[in-house]
């Protein structure tokens, strides 16, 4: 009895001693399989959760909604008279271009993505789960975006899925550069707020973004842009990451440290755009 | 059928520990439903089966997130060894026994995890208080989880036949 106690003791300090120090290739093989497995269920869950969530929203707010269409309408209505208007300057843009010889304009390439899972399954990390992998194209270290600014940088990729560091995790880092000032400094994720709105429908309130040990002779205003720099190798220059809010000096007085919104909105993402690279094309 | 039913919980345990959201003022908590899923075999079960439950629940709590393979898996087995070891000495078919050691394997797996992190290269970044708000709020959803759990998987394998008696 004694002899097999110690034999099952034995057994499993040596499975604990092989699986934390698995290879990489051995240990990511593992995540993938377990990774995969759980994607379709989720992907699953969570659009039906999003449906019911959508339905159940839009029949509690139905006025709400009708005027939500009306208004819409109007702005569309809007908006088509000045593309009227735009046409003729667009063309007349493309004519003095071609005559500059300055069509190379550098776009991106991206891959829509939905959003499958979000946050890791204990809270540690600020994290989304996407329904595209290695088959679409996608690698560790891309860019992820939205329309409206950075959302993050894809970690772990397996052939279905991609999970997402979003810009608000503590340990994201992205070196920027202050759109009127110019100066240029390094960004990391502020974590989350414990104040304000958290439901089932909000990932997060993330905390502002914080830039350290900015010059103090630097005139940073509150309201200033904040754009990706393109140093550092993953995000390309001139991406949105938010705005001032508020500059300080630290302690010693010797530097400042700027507070920073982001723009995309980050608790409500339900799809992104992952940067595969970049393409040059005639505008 | 024991399988069977292991391998449903924490699937469905999994799936609604990545749905439910992080509550942030608690230091972004959340239910640990695959914990109580281990503490669950660890009362009830023999000790093989316990330390199975364990490993399969923290690696997959490790794959949804970046911690590196059998981190948690390592914390929950270490936990389901000390109940299954102590486990005669205490009022194991009481909720309130339930759901104590729910909190605290929910409290110990946390501490275990930042205090894993702190020796790897990973690191969370996260102050020393958030970690702390985090251990305790983990605790406080596992005091009201572990009970819940605990009478699912219960209630499971008196359904397929196999009574509580007839496992232990």
């Amino acid at each position: 009895m004694r002899d097999k106690n110690f034999l099952f003791w034995v057994i499993l300090a040596t499975f604990f001693l092989v699986l934390l120090n698995l290879p990489p290739a051995v240990s990511s093989s593992l995540r993938e399989f377990f990774r995969e497995s759980m994607a379709t269920y989720q992907g699953g869950v969570t659009r039906l959760m999003s449906g019911v969530q959508r339905t159940s929203s839009a029949v509690g707010n139905i006025t709400e909604v009708i005027q939500e269409r009306d208004r819409l309408d109007r702005e569309a209505a809007v908006l088509r008279a000045r593309l009227r208007t735009l046409e003729p300057l667009a063309r007349e843009n493309e004519e003095l271009r071609t005559q500059l010889d300055y069509q190379k304009r550098v776009s991106l390439k991206t891959v829509a993505c939905e959003v499958i899972a979000r946050d890791d399954g204990y809270g540690w990390w600020q994290t989304l789960r996407l329904d595209k992998g290695r088959k679409h194209g996608l690698t560790g270290n891309m860019p992820v975006i939205t329309p409206d600014g950075v959302v993050g940088r894809t970690t772990e990729v397996s052939d279905q899925t991609c999970d997402v560091l979003l810009i608000s995790d503590r340990s994201f880092k992205v070196s920027v550069r202050f759109d009127q000032e110019g100066s240029f400094g390094i960004l990391h994720g502020g974590g989350v707020s414990l104040r304000g709105v958290h439901s089932t429908g909000v990932l997060c309130v993330p905390g502002p973004f914080r830039v350290d040990y900015l010059r103090k002779d630097l005139a940073i205003q509150a309201g200033e842009r904040v754009m990706t720099s393109g140093l550092g190798g993953i995000f390309p220059p001139g991406l949105m990451v938010g705005r001032v809010v508020r500059v300080t000096f630290d302690e010693t007085g010797l530097y400042q440290h700027g507070d920073v919104e982001p723009v995309a909105d980050l608790g409500r993402l339900r799809s992104v755009l992952v940067v595969t690279g970049q393409q040059s094309g005639d505008q | 059928m024991t399988a069977a039913i292991l391998i449903f919980l924490l699937l469905v345990g999994a799936l609604i520990q990545g749905l439910i959201p992080a509550a942030a003022w608690l230091g972004l908590s959340k239910p640990p439903i695959l914990p109580a899923v281990a503490l669950y075999y660890a009362l009830v079960h023999p000790r093989g089966l316990a330390v199975t439950a364990a490993i399969l629940a923290g690696m997959i709590q490790d794959t949804m997130s970046l911690f590196p393979v059998g981190t948690s898996a390592l914390c929950l087995v270490v936990f389901a060894l000390f109940v299954q070891e102590t486990r005669e000495t205490m009022f194991r078919d009481s909720v309130l026994t339930v759901a104590v050691l729910g909190a605290a394997m929910a409290a110990f797996t946390t501490l275990g995890l930042y205090g894993m992190l702190s020796l790897n290269t990973l690191s969370v970044e996260m102050p020393l208080w958030w970690v702390a708000l985090k251990a305790g709020g983990n605790a406080l959803f596992g005091l009201g989880v572990a009970p819940v759990v605990w009478w699912v998987a219960d209630t499971l394998e008196r359904h397929v036949g196999l009574t509580t008696a007839e496992v232990r």
